[in-house]
């Protein structure tokens, strides 16, 4: 297998756009990873898209306009991972031989479409009442009750998320909130008021990867795909652990073992934070922390830029928003751009190797359907 | 009188007649004995399809909860909803019959068949829901 970087990349502001086709705010988001890239279009050799409530072929309903057709252009729908795997399907076409160059983007239009996730109706829980941001909570009442984390500790996580999220022009929410605001807000499930879950977002994001060997022909600052592991949950029908996300964990027991790298070495990370408590979750599983002790470096400024593992300094899901299907690579984007020295006021300094994860979720059985990690390194 | 599937795919998951009571309906495999709720055809434990018939306990086990103050259509708003853990093995996704503040997690529960409310699309929703033990 061949070793694959990204050498270009397209994002936008995550926000309601609603007045417009997302075909038409997605195609400039893919033609500017073209472009960053300095790649010939004719020299693309395969095309996945990551969508979850865009409808048949989004893909191809995109490229078209720019006129990338002719080429395999597969769509993948895998909820919140979609981008994710696509990024990971484009990577191993160039990784195999396939072809040399390769294009991964995601779009998705929740405030169009009206759709978030559409659940299985063959799915008790979700069939008897269940909802995403009630499943969170759950698993947020647990972790609080087994290890005695409070309300105002889960209130940080979201005030941290949106100090850095007033950092990011590209996040949805581009404003700090109090502690209190975070309080007093409108409550969705107890113990997640709305400033605790990530909004309703509409956008596309893009990169482009080739070869590694002749990544330096078309950038001067490739960023290496180092690791790359996507698995499924496992169906369980028994006493799962909910406090313990065991896909993440499994992957990322995968992923260290592929890469030679652990927690330790990681500079800069993304988790999957559709409501605060990911944070904590995502930390021990991916082993920054024992189980249960993510709170001490949430408390200890670990989580923040300057910290031992800086956790969702863009702002994250809960601030940059979730458009479902381009989340995925939209975090690929930010830490991309994290170990190019491109960060702006977020920049850790110095970062050589950044994680992204992003789950899928809402089939019951299954802590998550998908989860998909990538190390990324300069 | 068994409840009628409501997930599309699953067998009848109430009976009202057991012997001593309501019970949920869950499913065990005959071949690995692998046990499930609601019934299922097929075992996703070794594919077996000689799956038998299993009346659960009635009491359980709140292993956690949250009141969702939007509930999906055709619920009710808003929805104590948990997730009871049953002797037999089994999670059970289900409703909770208490107000907000009264659940916590590993509180002991118990089956409550309640009256089936009608939603917009005509399904009979909520047909059984835990309580507290003493008002169960
Ligand atoms: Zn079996």
């Amino acid at each position: 297998m061949r070793s694959v970087s990204i050498i270009g990349t397209g994002m936008m502001r995550f926000m309601k756009r609603d007045t417009v086709n997302m075909v038409d705010f997605a195609w400039p988001i893919v033609k500017a990873a073209i472009v960053e890239a300095g790649v010939d279009p004719k020299s693309i050799g395969a095309a996945y898209c990551g969508s979850a409530a865009s409808g048949s072929m989004p893909g191809q309903r995109v490229l078209k306009r720019l006129g990338l057709t002719g080429i395999p252009i597969s769509n993948v729908e895998g909820a919140c991972s979609s981008s994710a795997i696509a990024l990971r399907h484009a990577s191993l076409a160039v990784a195999t031989g396939e072809c040399d160059v390769a294009l991964a983007f995601g779009v998705d239009q929740l405030n169009l479409s009206g759709k978030t996730l559409v659940h299985g109706t063959e799915d008790w829980d979700f069939a008897y009442g269940l909802a995403m941001p009630g499943l969170y909570a759950m698993r947020a009442q647990r972790y609080m009750y087994e290890y005695g984390v409070t309300i105002e500790q889960l209130t940080k996580i979201a005030v941290k998320s949106k100090k850095y999220g007033a950092l990011n022009p590209w996040a949805h929410f581009q404003q700090e909130v109090t502690a209190e605001q975070v309080m007093n807000a409108r409550m969705v499930a107890d113990p997640f008021t709305v400033l605790h879950c990530c909004p309703r977002s509409d956008g596309a994001s893009a990169v482009v990867v080739c070869a590694s060997d002749i990544a330096h022909r078309y950038s001067s600052k490739p960023v290496k795909i180092v690791s790359s592991v996507q698995r499924s949950g496992k169906m369980m029908t028994g006493f799962r652990d909910m406090t313990m996300p065991e896909s993440t964990q499994r992957a990322a027991r995968i992923l260290y073992e592929q890469s030679g790298l652990g927690p330790e070495d990681i500079d800069v990370c993304e988790v999957h934070d559709a409501f605060t408590v990911n944070e904590l979750l995502y930390s021990d599983a991916l082993g920054f922390s024992k189980p249960g002790e993510a709170v001490k470096l949430l408390e200890d400024g670990d989580f923040d830029i300057g910290g031992r593992i800086p956790l969702n300094i863009t702002g994250g899901l809960v601030s940059r928003g979730h458009p479902i299907g381009p989340t995925g690579i939209a975090q690929v984007v930010e830490m991309t751009h994290q170990l190019q020295g491109r960060a702006g006021k977020r920049q850790v300094e110095g970062a050589k190797l950044a994680m992204t994860h992003v789950t899928g979720g809402g089939v019951a059985g299954l802590d998550h359907g998908a989860v998909t990690i990538h190390i990324l390194g300069v | 009188m068994e409840f009628e599937p409501l997930a599309l795919s699953a067998g009848p998951y109430l009976d009202l007649q057991c012997e001593g009571g309501a019970r949920l309906i869950g499913s065990e495999c005959g071949d690995c004995g692998h046990r499930l709720f609601p019934t299922a055809a097929v075992c996703p434990n070794c594919m077996s399809e000689n799956m038998k018939r299993l009346p659960l306990s009635r009491d359980g086990r709140v292993y956690s909860f949250t009141v969702l103050r939007q509930a999906p259509p055709g619920f009710e708003s808003p929805s104590i909803i948990a997730y009871v853990d049953m002797p037999e093995g089994v999670r059970i996704f289900t409703h909770l019959d208490m107000q907000p503040g009264e659940p916590h997690c590993d509180m002991p529960v118990r089956l409550k068949p309640v009256a089936p409310k009608t939603d917009k699309l005509g399904r009979k929703v909520v047909q059984f829901k835990f309580a507290a033990v003493e008002n169960a």
